[in-house]
């Protein structure tokens, strides 16, 4: 009867599905492998390549690591996810661990992923805007009132002796480059890749400040929980070695890992952005302490900077004495 | 011998008053008996008790000497409407009885064609109810009630949706496969020369009581020029005369 | 009145025409042309970048149907036929109508992960009301002279289910069953805006941070071809089984 047909091609159907919805590949697995996720602040993107190509290249698996990384929105997110246990490391910004830390968080940062920092305010050539003193009155967009580049600009006003008061934070969410070419806003909050997007977008003339020439705090550092690090401390090491083995190869290998951007990154549509993006990120992995101690090296002076910053921006509420947040413990064993 | 017997059963439905009081009634084996009555006297309520489809609060009735208790495979029924199924076809509409006892073998779909061949709707058998006409569906709805060669047919008003003629093709065809099978039928009506022309025994309720019961004296097979010679049409003044007096 | 689809096409092409001439005034960051549009979801189709987007969504949501239909099928079934469970549950199925299940998307994400599971879970949740609803009406409404002709021919009460209460329903049930189907799209886009990293949804979600508008209007023309698709392919199974249901010449 046909009522028995559909019920013998549903049960089909299940049984394929239950084989498809096994997210983890079907291959024995090996003993060695210690699993460890990542909690990414974004979705699967070309900036962060190397830390997506582990099945091509095998970079952590050589390590003995099966790495997972989950998407998030923002750096808070990927916080959120490694306190709450679903992860191990977040790959998060500063301002997302300054706000844990004033919570009470107990979180320690191994790494230091991008220690330039990449945030930046733009604005059309005609308005004259060169300098931060120039932004006083203005209005400017921000991705959210949540974001980094919102973080960052008022960072950068408190150098120049400007408070938030004295401008206009409008959000304008990611499309960030519309408002401004539009004339709605006077000068837009953004980051490096983005303002390469906007320029490639018909974005005209533009004047760039650079927050870094003001205030050089890291765009990115893996945290993880007091707990994990004293637990997992081998692995969070062998996950080190194997990060700066990635970052290395894509410093060395940016157009191989351009083409590679196009299967595993969301965003990796086409190879020649994704060049100019992996090159840009590839730039800010890299600073003197790196030169010196090696790629992931950690300026926790900067960091103690920034964390005090936001205290008088208001942004955080207590004093942070990031001296016992930052571990270079971890990197240091590898070098001996 | 009688075959199914009605004793002094009464109805009611919940909590009203009753529909039926102490109603007596014999049907004998082969027999073609009518009930009459206007709407509201009980005799769809009488038909149902009969064929087990409910339970009587006093009286008994047995058919060949068991009590009904439920709806019994030896027992045919055809209800006011045809009552198919839209969604199956005519040949699966008349083997629903089977369907729903075993599976159908070649036998059952040999013998549900020949009755329908007796309505003349073999041809139809792929058709789907909803491409009929109300007499085809009807002959169809006949047909279903044969199809487990009941020894008793129970028929609640079957004709009375449909127009004087196919109503007479079909009071033919009815009569004409009862007497094949030597069926023993009931039948309600509130139609008084259908009443005539088809049994055997009419009987008249009123309010729940059987007021009247006559043998009908005319021979088989019956033919359409008795409907309208004298004896056939005294019996309906006479019937007439019952079911109007109530109310003088 | 048969020359009625050639007009439509023209309205459409004319719309089309409207859009072009507009968004030639705008920049493509706002509103891209149609034209651009037309290319980038060429490009991406030919390039194989929708492809595993475009599988993975499409996944989501006819696991998620499966589930979440039959569930409110099952249920749906058993809530018609026992009086006692319709009576017990009816109060929380009116209050759960209330939840705006889409909102509940960031909680399933929390529960089950980021992978496939959870977005399964929401479209499953979508689709198990509108699904449960139908056939529990249908399973009530069946014609009571027909439940007594089953009765008559000594039906138990599972054959009556399976041969008169769900063929009856069918018409009400696949009813349901193409509401769930729109929403199906829903339920899986916005658990992949919330947490994912591969499907249409998620892509969406990208192409913001891309700055790349065109790509944003190409995967909505995707969703809403899936919808379609779907949708069509409901209403003529629809057609095929309802078929005997209506009269014909």
């Amino acid at each position: 009867m046909k009522l028995k047909g559909l019920f013998i091609a549903i049960l089909l159907v299940f049984v394929t599905a239950c084989g498809a919805k096994e997210e983890t590949s079907p291959a024995p697995k090996k003993e060695e492998l210690e699993k460890i996720t990542v909690a990414n602040w974004s979705q699967p993107i070309t900036e962060a390549t190397n830390l997506l190509v582990d099945e091509n290249k095998g970079f952590f698996k050589e390590k003995g690591i099966d790495l997972t990384v989950i998407p998030g929105a923002g750096g808070g997110d990927a916080i959120k996810n490694v306190l709450s246990g679903k992860a191990d490391i977040a790959f998060t910004d500063p301002g997302s661990l300054y706000f844990a830390l004033d919570q009470g968080e107990k979180v320690k940062v191994i790494y230091n992923i991008y220690p330039q920092n990449v945030f930046n305010v733009v604005s059309l050539k005609e308005k004259n805007i060169t300098k931060p003193e120039d932004l006083k009155g203005k209005t400017i967009g921000v991705y959210s009132l949540t974001s980094g580049t919102r973080q960052n600009l008022l960072v950068l006003l408190h150098k120049a002796g400007l408070s938030e008061s004295d401008v206009k934070i409008v959000e304008t969410g990611i499309s960030n480059f519309a408002p401004l070419m539009q004339g709605q806003v006077d000068a837009t909050a953004a980051t490096d890749t983005g303002l390469y997007l906007g320029k490639q977008k018909g974005l005209g003339d533009v004047n760039v400040m650079e927050v870094k020439d003001y205030l050089n705090i890291p765009s990115d550092v893996f945290v993880v929980t007091e707990q994990t690090y004293e637990e997992k401390k081998d692995e969070l090491q062998k996950f080190i070695e194997a990060y700066r083995n990635s970052a290395e190869w894509m410093l060395g290998n940016p157009k191989e890992a351009a083409t590679l951007a196009k299967t595993y990154a969301i965003d990796g549509k086409d190879e020649k952005v994704n060049l100019e993006i992996i090159k840009l990120r590839n730039a800010s992995s890299v600073s003197l302490e790196t030169e010196e101690r090696g790629l992931g090296a950690i300026d926790s002076v900067v960091l103690q900077e920034g964390a005090d910053t936001y205290q008088q921006l208001g942004l955080v509420k207590n004093k942070l004495d990031l001296s016992k947040v930052v571990s270079g413990e971890l990197m240091e064993d590898e070098e001996k | 011998m009688s075959f199914l017997t009605i004793e002094d059963v009464t109805y009611s439905y919940q909590g009203k008053n009753p529909v039926l009081h102490q109603v007596n009634w014999e049907i004998k084996k082969g027999e073609f008996h009518c009930l009459l009555g206007k709407s509201g006297c009980g005799k769809t309520t009488l038909l149902k008790l009969a064929a087990g489809l409910l339970q009587s609060d006093k009286g008994s009735i047995r058919l060949q000497g068991s009590e009904v208790v439920k709806p019994s495979p030896e027992c045919g029924f055809v209800f006011q409407s045809p009552n198919l199924l839209e969604w199956k076809t005519v040949i699966d509409n008349v083997l629903l009885p089977i369907t729903l006892k075993r599976k159908i073998t070649e036998e059952d779909r040999r013998q549900a064609l020949e009755l329908l061949e007796l309505v003349g709707l073999a041809s139809y058998y792929d058709r789907y109810p909803l491409q009929l006409s109300g007499g085809q569906q009807s002959r169809v709805a006949i047909v279903r009630s044969l199809v487990q060669k009941p020894s008793l047919l129970f028929m609640d008003e079957p004709f009375s949706a449909l127009d004087a003629i196919t109503r007479e093709e079909l009071q033919d065809d009815l009569l004409r496969m009862c007497n094949m099978h030597n069926m023993t039928v009931l039948f309600i009506t509130h139609d008084i020369s259908e009443a005539v022309y088809l049994s055997d025994v009419v009987g008249v309720m009123a309010q729940g009581e059987i007021v009247y019961q006559s043998t009908v004296e005319l021979e088989r097979p019956r033919k359409m020029e008795m409907r309208y010679d004298s004896y056939f049409n005294e019996f309906c003044l006479t019937l007439r005369q019952v079911m109007g007096g109530e109310h003088s | 009145m048969k020359k009625m689809p050639i007009y439509s096409f023209l309205l459409l092409v004319l719309l089309l025409a409207l859009w072009e001439m507009a968004a030639g005034t705008m920049s493509e960051l706002v509103l891209p042309a149609p034209s651009i549009i037309w290319f980038t979801l060429l490009d991406g189709m030919k390039s194989g970048y929708f492809t595993q987007h475009i599988i993975r969504t499409a996944l989501e949501v006819l696991l998620g149907l499966l589930f979440g239909g039959t569930l409110g099928f099952v249920i749906g079934i058993l809530m018609g036929e026992v009086t006692f469970l319709r009576k017990l549950l009816f109060p929380y199925i009116i209050a759960s109508q209330a939840v705006p299940k889409l909102a509940l998307a960031p909680l399933f994400i929390l529960w089950f992960g980021f992978g496939m599971t959870s977005k399964v879970v929401i479209t499953a949740l979508v689709c198990f009301f509108p699904l449960l609803e139908s056939t529990v009406t249908a399973i009530q409404s069946s014609d009571k002279q027909k439940q007594e002709l089953f009765r008559m021919l000594g039906a138990t009460r599972f054959q009556t289910l399976i041969h008169l209460k769900i063929p009856a329903g069918m018409p009400g049930i696949l009813a349901g069953l193409r509401v769930s189907a729109v929403l199906a799209v829903v339920g899986a886009v916005v658990g992949e805006f919330i947490g994912g990293s591969e499907g249409l949804g998620a892509l969406i979600i990208a192409s913001q941070g891309m700055m790349d508008t065109p790509l944003m209007f190409a995967t909505l023309i995707l969703l809403t071809v899936m919808g379609m698709i779907l949708y069509l392919m409901i209403t003529w199974f629809e057609k095929k089984w309802l078929k005997p249901y209506k009269k014909e010449k």
